[in-house]
């Protein structure tokens, strides 16, 4: 166990080192010239001298071979002085300070509404297998995942402000110092990506049920006389909630997938949406920096439920 | 699979194949859910490759003096802001999702098949640093990457579909690598190694068209997915430039005027919805159908 855990994450190592290789090649390969951006504000590049491109270039480092561009940038990221926005000149970690409460909200939020309504729905659509409850919440789930969250989060806005004239109060307001306005703020954008996350968990959920419940140890309970509902929540639940878990957790880690196109559609201030910004900007360092950060979130929380994995299940040995 | 008798007794080949027909009857029985998105795809192809020559107007170009009309007779889905004939566009978007899709998955799957089966038959450090490799892939989300892609490349059709490739291609040579690892240690292969076939022969022949049932299914979730990510990278600003009709692009346009204009929200929202359920329901019946086995992988 001890050299499973060891090596699981020495293994971490080398992927981040790829990962973040990839991410500079990327940024590096794309065409677009950040200084002429910069200087011209996006537009033509009337009135900007070759002289005035060459010398922010030289300013901005990007004259240097790219492996040193590389390891200045990593050795930057790993101290997490990751430099300056070239939009707002403030200190990267310090843009991302500002919006990460409102992307953290967001991400816990949806997985726990994404738990609460799965967990019931997987449970009840394996033991009605095949029973009108169980073709209702097919419909209900495969709905979730064939709806975009684009379209979820602009219908519900539709129907509240066409049907129930109720606009949310935009922006964002911190948690602890305006809860009213926070959860008025937070609940639908919640409640939409939280949806289509259940889709996929109950989905799971109820698969990973079926299986449980054909299980000896299931048939054992219930001759010896166990109520159904112990059955299925103490014996088989417990059970089938591992990969459930796992599924969960990876959501958590793809989340700023996810906060993307939420935080687009609600108008929210997170790092979602401003990565979409610093990308439309060409702000490399701040892409740069809020790819990596997320690839990073992928990987560790990966890493998390694995180990989670080998600590509470015995039967899963690691050689 | 054919063997030599077969050759020697079955008939010529003929355009019309009947086993097809009963393949596709056997299905419609078992999955009627499933056979019902079949149709709706089909609808959906039919319309993506005739909306060029059936679309009453010009998608992109308004016609003056008709701003905002509502559904009407002359424009059964009404007119945009710019007096586009709204149906024209839901039309031409079909053609748009379809193309798209296709493409990214033509390629995304392609890529995927290739090296999974390739990885898991060479085995050892080639499957070790591919798989590595993949990981890499993997850690980045799709969304953003494809993002940053097509910002960076232009915002044509040719860039989101490598984009939205790039994006599907690790998680498809995942899940066919396992399953090609699976069939690699099946006695076949063995016997065909013993009788002397090349590993490009054994991996062509022997484990590809055994891993086929797998790809297939991927396809399918895959060509639905694609078109979801198509849609959401246009409503995000960062897919084919307007006024090209991609629904996602629709949307976003309908966003601005949906209270006092829904019906402008309506029609692109239903076109793509129906679709991707469409292809959700057929490609959950077909895995169901083609492996029981695989219900377990979702």
């Amino acid at each position: 166990m001890q050299r499973y855990v060891v090596g699981r994450l020495l293994a971490v190592v080398p992927t981040l080192l790829g990962v973040s290789l990839l991410v500079f090649a990327v940024m590096r390969w794309l065409p677009g010239d950040v200084a002429r951006q910069i200087l011209t504000g996006g537009g033509a590049g009337q009135g900007v001298t070759q002289q005035q491109v060459d010398q922010l270039r030289r300013q901005l480092g990007l004259t240097d071979p790219l492996y040193v561009q590389y390891v200045r940038w990593l050795w930057g990221v790993v101290r997490l002085q990751p430099g300056t926005s070239l939009y707002t000149h403030q200190p990267i970690m310090k843009e991302i300070g500002a919006r990460l409460p409102e992307t953290v909200e967001l991400a816990l939020g949806a997985v726990l509404v994404s738990l609460l309504l799965a967990v019931p729905i997987g449970v009840l659509s394996a033991v009605e297998q095949d029973k009108p409850v169980d073709y209702v919440f097919r419909v209900f789930s495969i709905g979730g995942l064939s709806l975009p969250t684009f379209l979820v989060g602009t219908l519900v806005i539709f129907v509240l402000q066409k049907y129930f004239h109720y606009v949310r109060p935009p922006g964002f307001a911190s948690l602890w110092r305006h809860p009213g306005t926070n959860v008025a703020q937070m609940i639908e954008p919640i409640l939409v990506l939280g949806y289509y996350f259940s889709a996929v968990l109950s989905r799971i959920t109820r698969s990973t049920m079926l299986d449980v419940l054909r299980e000896d140890y299931v048939r054992t309970a219930r001759a010896k006389g166990l109520r159904g509902t112990r059955v299925v929540l103490g014996h088989a639940l417990r059970n089938a909630l591992l990969p459930v878990v796992t599924v969960a957790g990876l959501q958590l880690g793809a989340l700023l997938g996810g906060a993307v196109i939420t935080e687009s559609v609600f108008a929210l201030p997170g790092l979602g949406r401003y990565l979409v910004q610093s990308v439309t900007q060409l702000d490399y360092p701040v892409t740069q920096m809020l790819v990596l950060l997320s690839a990073v979130a992928y990987v560790f929380i990966n890493l998390g439920t694995d180990l989670i994995y080998a600590a509470i299940d015995p039967r899963i040995r690691y050689d | 699979m054919q063997t030599a008798t077969d050759l020697v007794l079955s008939p010529p080949r003929r355009w019309y194949q009947p086993g097809i027909a009963l393949a596709v009857a056997t299905f419609a029985r078992r999955k009627p859910l499933g056979a019902v998105g079949l149709v709706l795809l089909v609808a959906f192809v039919v319309v993506a490759v005739l909306a060029p020559f059936v679309s009453p107007h010009d998608p992109n170009i308004g016609i003056t003096g008709a701003r905002f009309v509502s559904p009407s007779r002359l424009y059964p889905m009404g007119t945009d802001r710019f007096g586009r004939d709204q149906l024209s566009r839901v039309l031409n978007g079909a053609t748009i999702a379809l193309e798209v899709g296709g493409l990214t998955v033509l390629l995304g799957v392609g890529a995927g098949t290739l090296i999974g089966v390739v990885s898991a038959y060479l085995g050892g450090r080639v499957d070790f640093i591919v798989q590595r490799i993949i990981e890499i892939f993997q850690s980045l989300p799709g969304i953003i990457f494809a993002l940053a892609i097509v910002t960076a490349l232009g915002r044509r059709l040719d860039n989101v579909v490598i984009a939205l490739a790039v994006a599907a291609f690790p998680g498809i040579a995942r899940v066919v690598r396992s399953n090609a690892l699976a069939v690699r240690s099946m006695p076949y292969v063995d016997a065909a190694r013993a009788i002397g076939c090349s590993d490009l022969r054994i991996m062509l022949r022997h484990v590809l068209p055994n891993v086929v049932a797998v790809v297939i299914v991927l396809a399918t979730a895959g060509l639905g997915q694609a078109i979801v990510s198509e849609a959401s990278l246009s409503f995000l600003g960062a897919g084919i430039r307007p006024p090209a009709p991609s629904w996602g692009t629709m949307i976003n346009e309908a966003s601005q005027y949906m209270v006092p204009y829904p019906y402008l929200l309506l029609f692109p929202a239903l076109a793509l919805s129906i679709v991707v359920y469409a292809f959700n329901i057929f490609g959950d019946a077909l895995r169901d159908h083609l492996d029981p086995r695989l219900r377990r992988s979702r």
